[in-house]
């Protein structure tokens, strides 16, 4: 059997992707708890399969990484709305000016992406300092019908939306999508009111039906939550390699770590 | 003997038996740390609170304290 050949991390959704059948096969696990694949041999009994090796253990064994029921020290929730990371913020708290797209669905609209290795080795090369701005391929604005299945508070005060196809759809396919915490008045950034206004949508949502937005945990919605959203396109370079985004439940259906970032309106239907 | 503690409310967090796991979407039955339901207009739906978060999210739990062998009280043969 041909030896297991070590890939790095970002490496191996172009690898999956280039073996006949696999790329959108169920049953796969996230990419980024790949390690190593073993290809088919040539010939012999090796010849019928793929060896995909990943790091992945069930959650009781010991030295199992933190995962499904398993929480460990969370930092502490954010508070307000106002915006408290740094990562690309200039990006992130900002709206493209191009015509928006439309798309019919989620799976319609990561067909029209660039590939990953492209983005990770962009030229100029994108940064995660503060000052970032979008680069040509994230010049895009979409709008897209779609449904809320999971969504969760991250610690810079982003709204993490994992916004799939219809239920019904045969290829489950899901992204991310993610209301940005706000800038200060003070910074007089010309996306304030979009951007209130669309988180302001989501809370709403939550106030009308009498509960809480999500936490820093995951909460899923049965059946997901129909939306219209629309949006500027982002590519996450501070998830491009190691973990990648999204509830462990989720992630190997999360072919892309681009995402929706931010989004500019939101219509519940 | 049970005492009821005044002002605490018992959670209404339960994991009905309409949870369908096996609809698309749905998150690893080990981590569903409580199950709501919802009306809305005419829908119902289901917020299902979890453990999950974003693996870098996470800050691995402190190690439990390493024990100090005893002394040894036995004797030895």
């Amino acid at each position: 059997m041909a030896k297991a050949k070590k890939k790095t991390g970002s490496e191996m959704m172009a690898a999956l992707a280039s073996l006949p059948g696999l790329a959108n096969r169920p049953g796969l696990p996230a990419p980024d708890s790949i390690t190593s694949i073993t290809p088919a041999a040539p010939s012999g009994p090796g010849a019928a399969f793929t060896i995909i090796h990943t790091n992945e253990l069930d959650a009781y064994e010991e030295g199992a990484p933190l995962g499904p029921g398993v929480v460990g020290v969370l930092p502490a929730a954010p508070t307000g709305d106002n915006f408290q990371g740094t990562a690309r913020k200039a990006s992130k708290l900002s709206i493209s000016n191009a015509a928006p797209e439309n798309f019919k669905d989620v799976l319609a609209l990561i067909k029209t992406l660039p590939a990953h290795e492209k983005m990770v080795n962009h030229k100029p090369k994108i940064t995660t300092a503060a000052t970032s701005k979008r680069v040509k391929e994230e010049e895009r604005n979409i709008r897209i019908n779609a449904f809320i299945y999971a969504a969760s508070r991250e610690d810079d005060n982003d709204f993490h939306l994992i916004v799939g196809r219809s239920p019904t759809a045969t290829q489950e396919t899901y992204m991310t999508m993610e209301l940005s915490g706000l800038p200060e008045e003070k910074d007089h950034n010309p996306a304030l009111g979009q951007l209130k206004a669309a988180r302001a949508a989501f809370k709403k949502f939550f106030k009308d039906i009498g509960k809480n937005p999500p936490g820093l945990t995951y909460d899923f919605y049965h059946p997901p939550i129909p939306v219209e959203i629309h949006g500027s396109l982002f590519f996450d370079m501070s998830h491009a390699k190691g973990s990648r985004p999204g509830p462990p439940s989720l992630k190997s259906r999360m072919p892309v770590v681009w995402e929706v970032h931010p989004i500019s309106k939101m219509i519940f239907k | 003997m049970k005492t009821k503690t005044a002002g605490t409310k018992r959670t209404k967090k339960k994991k009905p038996a309409s949870l369908d796991q096996l609809e698309p979407g749905m998150p690893a039955p080990d981590s569903v740390t409580g199950v709501e339901e919802v009306k809305t207009g005419k829908r119902t739906f289901q917020i299902i609170h979890t453990s999950e978060v974003d693996q870098y999210e996470q800050v691995a739990p402190k190690p439990p304290p390493k024990k100090r062998p005893r002394k040894s009280q036995t004797r030895k043969r």
